[in-house]
């Protein structure tokens, strides 16, 4: 069964001359367990497709399915629901909320939906990805790398139906990049778990399984990497 | 390049005009209070002068007695028998005490024509009085002293010891308002009813055509003489000015007193401006940062970023005196509504114009310590992030040695004022401690608000993890929690300062007024006969309940010279007696052969717990002292005997206490007035004067709260825009929070909630400096009030600020909510 489903998005931003179709008739399936990178030219609705994916924006017409969970036509309430529950999220930059400590920022979701945090997964995320020595620091006190980690931490440890990540590495030197690249490759071959990543490089589309390349707000090419990779 | 630094600072303030007003809104209220008291001023003196006055309009000349004597019979009949003058009006007020002595009831019988242009009354019902033991009751003294025309009233001089004089009430009439019980009769009849001769004042109406000026000079040969009496004579229309100057004067005090509230508000406006400058420049370091990088200099930076204050305060202070002249302008017109003539204020332009130059002064000031802290920026914070820039660096090492050094002054100036009490600098040494304590307060804040978040946040974070989050937001900004805190903490302050302070006086008042009005009504038999049925009537009247009979009788102490009442009452029986204290000794301990003495009978005796001491009257007393009270005995008495001891003093009076138990104290008081009847005894209100005593604390408390609520007023507007601006620059932040998870309606509770937090820290800090200053000051004043910790006061005083700060919060918080999700991805 696929962990997210697109059918005929169409996203059109403004109205009248000013209309743009930032997303024109796409559709496609995510497979559960794989990694599937977006890339495309600058404005070729990469950003637009992912938001409309994670609930984040609303589409002007087709539908979206994360898990057995219809989005199209949900409220603002149901949407914030299925964000905290059956999604996890890696952003470029500001990640995490200042005033919160990295433990606090990691146990956020699990806070909101007033559950008790999974002790086990916690513990296991945050040794995977070394931050353990760093969990009392505020994101201010922490580098870049650091800060995508406990922000991949914080996705991670709620066992979402699917992980989005927009440009995760652009604000990362190469090594951190790479390193942060490979935990979202092992996340999904070790954990099952599902993950959608919008990026510019070709090297960290190379992590991933499969790629989709947008142009103009439709998809031009659909890529599987297997036998590449391995 | 000064200028492009200006250009580009101010470019967003004209861009943004409503962003400036928010900013300024402080400066705003402040402006708006300070010109709104100007005009007030200016409407009450302009309104005093134009209608206020004692003086007739018709009096044509006033001849008056500037010295200690009055003028006597003689030079009263002097003036009266001048050729030209018509009529000529004796003008003094007597006051009595009305019925018994000890009821309390105090009635002032005015002199008066009772009719013609020098009169000053008009007549409601029945007649002026005529003969010389009569007199004319106002409305509402009648009403209050169940007086009808043609009933009697007796009336006591001060002295205890003087017979009283039985009055007949000839007419009800309507005179001028006032806070004390009136009567009124002629000149005469007051003097004798009174037994001093002559009056302080004269009122003349000279004749058609007399010769006023010659009239006037007349009397400067013959009269001014006097060297006791030190006469003047002055023209109606020169009195009716100066008795407005006075009036005026006294206004003049009043809001000297205003003035200090309203300085002190716009104290907590500037402290709201510079924070909330503060915050506008920290939103803007990076664009600061750019500036510093290609080149503008740093004194160039404060330049711009005070010009840019001034503006906002020229600006914002405009529109406050702008806003304060309309309402100004409007008042009279609302006061005609309502039935009251006012005089318009105009347009005092010149107070305007000072208003306005000094918003912008005082707002160009409050911005210098934000602008020096922001124009320090190092041009690398250009190229940081956001969210590294949203972080607060930690408190310095030199805040914490100034707030201590300030803490330690103001221990050291507190012991030394501690050292002085009641001496007369003690008081200015008390505002020298508030100040430095505040000052500690200003410098530490940062310091102090984690861990009072850490006391105060605990029931928040319970709450689950939108109390967390808000909890966590405002201890992530310590310094900005702590700059609005502590303007919230400068009006809590003085709230529980005022509030301590109103306490202590109300416990001392309850005190005095559980001695002498320990009951709403008495009733004073003139013989004892029939006293048992009436007192078993008013027992089995529902309406009536601490039904307690007493026995009163005079003695005087030692030699004679000290004349005092004693009563013989059960002190436990009466609600309002029981809560009376000794200052030694026991009150309980009252048997036969023993005494309790007021304060007063005490020291006159010279009398200490365990004396014995003599009770002299017809019979006498030999009496052991068992407890001295704080001050006087029940119904103002000296001593508290057992009814036997009483009886050996001869010639005693009886009566009953009773309390109203339903229905309204008038019908109460009509119904007790008839079944009294029988005993052919006087009735007396003893709750009116309790009811004064109150009305008078609380309206003290009402008019200090209300002028405290100016400063509390600014600190509310100041954590309203602090969160407003906190919001502003916290999309970002707001977003993730939705992308994350959270719903619209618990964002918008975690702003509430952060608001409401800014204000409860203020309110706890302020409770913690209030109380001990209140204290002091009552130690210092020397008054023997007792302290007093009014925790129900308190409470609701925290409660209410967090309450209203959380409203205030609530507008930015539905700003907050709208964030779409989105926004969190956006790199700036
Ligand atoms: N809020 C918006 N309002 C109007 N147009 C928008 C908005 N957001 C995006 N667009 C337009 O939609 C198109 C797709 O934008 P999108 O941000 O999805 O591109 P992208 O592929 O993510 O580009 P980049 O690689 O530069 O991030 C662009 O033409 C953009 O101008
Ligand atoms: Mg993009």
């Amino acid at each position: 069964m696929a962990a997210v489903t697109a059918t005929d998005l169409v996203k059109v931003y403004g109205t009248g001359d000013r209309a743009v179709r930032a997303l024109d008739g796409v559709s496609a399936t995510f497979a559960r367990g794989r990694f599937t990178a977006i890339m495309g030219p600058s404005g070729s609705g990469k950003s637009t497709f992912m938001h409309c994916l994670a609930g984040l924006d609303t589409v002007t017409s087709g539908r979206i399915t994360i898990g057995d969970t219809e989005l199209t036509g949900l409220s603002d309430k149901a949407l914030t629901a299925v964000r905290r529950d059956q999604i996890g999220f890696v952003f470029q930059a500001f990640n995490l909320l200042p005033q919160l400590t990295a433990r606090q920022n990691i146990t956020l979701p699990a806070e909101l939906a007033g559950r008790a945090v999974d002790r086990d997964l916690f513990d296991h995320v945050v040794g995977v990805l070394g931050i353990g020595d760093r969990l009392g620091h505020r994101p201010c006190e922490l580098s870049g790398g650091q800060q995508q980690r406990v922000a991949l931490a914080r996705a991670l440890s709620t066992r979402p139906e699917v992980i989005f990540a927009d440009e995760p590495t652009g604000n990362l030197d190469s090594r951190s990049g790479a390193e942060v690249l490979g935990f979202l490759r092992d996340s999904v071959h070790r954990l099952g778990q599902t993950v959608v990543m919008v990026t510019h490089d070709p090297d960290a589309a190379g992590y991933a399984d499969r790629v989709l390349t947008l142009a103009d707000g439709r998809i031009v090419k659909d890529t599987a990497l297997q036998d590449i990779a391995r | 390049m000064t200028a492009s630094v200006l250009r580009t600072q101010l470019s967003g303030v004209s861009r943004r005009p409503g962003r400036l007003l928010t900013t300024g809104l402080s400066v705003l209220v402040a402006a708006f209070v300070v010109f709104g008291t100007v005009l007030a001023y200016v409407i009450v003196t302009r309104t005093t002068l134009d209608t206020f006055s004692e003086t007739p309009e018709a009096v044509s000349l006033v001849v008056y007695a500037a010295g200690g004597e009055p003028l006597n019979p003689e030079q009263v009949a002097e003036v009266r028998g001048t050729a030209g003058v018509r009529q000529a009006a004796g003008r003094v007020t007597a006051t009595f005490t009305v019925g018994d002595a000890s009821s309390g009831n105090e009635l002032e019988l005015i002199a008066d024509p009772g009719s013609g242009p020098l009169s000053r009354i008009t007549l409601l019902s029945g007649g002026y009085p005529r003969s010389d033991r009569e007199i004319a009751m106002d409305r509402r003294a009648a009403a209050r002293l169940g007086t009808t025309v043609g009933g009697t009233l007796r009336l006591h001089t001060g002295d205890r010891s003087g017979k009283p004089v039985t009055v007949t009430v000839t007419g009800v009439v309507d005179g001028p308002r006032d806070a004390a019980e009136r009567a009124y009769a002629h000149d005469e009849a007051v003097a004798r009813i009174s037994g001093n001769p002559g009056f302080p004042r004269v009122d003349v109406l000279a004749a058609d055509g007399a010769d006023v000026q010659s009239m006037m000079n007349g009397w400067s040969e013959r009269l001014l003489h006097d060297p006791r009496a030190y006469i003047s004579v002055t023209t109606g229309e020169a009195m009716r000015v100066r008795e407005a100057h006075d009036a005026v004067r006294q206004l003049d005090q009043v809001f000297a007193l205003v003035a200090m509230f309203v300085a002190i508000a716009v104290v907590a406006a500037a402290l709201v401006a510079t924070s909330t400058f503060r915050i506008v420049f920290a939103q803007r370091l990076r664009q600061l940062a750019l500036l510093r990088t290609i080149g503008a200099q740093r004194n160039q930076l404060i330049l711009a970023l005070a010009v840019e204050g001034a503006v906002t305060g020229l600006v914002t202070g405009a529109v406050g005196v702008v806003l304060a002249q309309l309402a100004g302008l409007a008042a009279p017109a609302v006061a005609a509504a309502s039935g009251r003539t006012l005089t318009g204020p105009g347009v005092p332009l010149v107070a305007a114009v000072a208003v306005v130059a000094g918003a912008g002064l005082l707002t160009a000031g409050a911005v210098l310590a934000p602008a020096f802290a922001a124009a320090g920026v190092a041009p690398l914070q250009a190229l940081r992030a956001a969210s590294t820039l949203a972080a607060e660096r930690g408190v310095a090492a030199p805040r914490l040695v100034a707030g201590l050094l300030l803490v330690a002054a103001t221990g050291g100036l507190g012991w030394r004022t501690a050292g002085r009490m009641g001496s007369s600098d003690a008081l200015i040494h008390l505002v020298g401690v508030g100040a430095l304590g505040f000052g500690a307060l200003i410098v530490l804040g940062p310091v102090l608000i984690r861990p009072i978040l850490a006391v105060a946040g605990w029931p928040l974070r319970r709450l689950g993890s939108t109390g967390n989050l808000a909890v966590s937001g405002i201890g992530g900004t310590p310094r900005r929690a702590a700059a609005v805190s502590v303007v919230v903490a400068l009006g809590v302050t003085m709230l529980a300062g005022t509030v301590v302070g109103i306490s202590s006086l109300r416990l001392w008042t309850d005190r005095e007024m559980a001695a002498r009005t320990p009951a709403d009504l008495a009733m004073f038999a003139e013989s004892p006969d029939g006293l048992d049925e009436v007192m078993a009537g008013v027992r089995a009247d529902p309406r009536f309940r601490d039904v307690t009979p007493f026995r009163m009788a005079d003695f005087t102490a030692l030699s004679g010279n000290f004349s005092h009442g004693a009563i013989a009452i059960d002190m436990a029986a009466m609600p309002a007696l029981r809560r009376l204290e000794a200052a030694t000794g026991n009150i309980a301990a009252l048997g036969p052969g023993t005494v309790i003495l007021s304060a007063v009978a005490a020291s006159d005796f010279g009398a200490r717990v365990g004396d014995v001491v003599t009770l002299r009257s017809d019979g006498a007393a030999r009496v052991e002292v068992v407890a001295i009270l704080t001050g006087d005995a029940p119904l103002r008495m000296g001593a508290v005997l057992t009814s036997a001891d009483l009886d050996a003093l001869g010639n005693s009076s009886a009566g009953f206490l009773a309390d109203v138990a339903t229905g309204t104290r008038n019908e109460a008081l009509a119904e007790f007035r008839r079944l009294s009847g029988p005993a052919g005894a006087e009735v007396a209100v003893l709750a009116d004067e309790r009811d004064k005593a109150d009305g008078e604390v609380s309206s003290l408390f009402a008019a200090a709260l209300g002028l405290l609520g100016l400063t509390v007023l600014i600190a509310v507007v100041g954590v309203g825009t602090t969160t407003g601006l906190s919001v502003l620059e916290r999309t970002q932040e707001f977003g993730l929070a939705r992308a994350l998870g959270l719903t619209r309606a618990r964002l918008r509770m975690m702003v509430g909630l952060e608001a409401g937090l800014y204000g409860l820290i203020g309110a706890v800090l302020g409770v913690v400096l209030g109380v001990p200053m209140a204290w002091l000051t009552l130690e210092s004043l020397r008054l023997d009030l007792p302290l007093t910790f009014p925790v129900g006061w308190l409470t609701t005083i925290v409660v209410a600020i967090a309450g209203i700060t959380v409203l205030a919060g609530l507008l930015p918080a539905r700003r907050a909510a709208r964030v779409s999700p989105v926004a969190a991805l956006a790199i700036d």
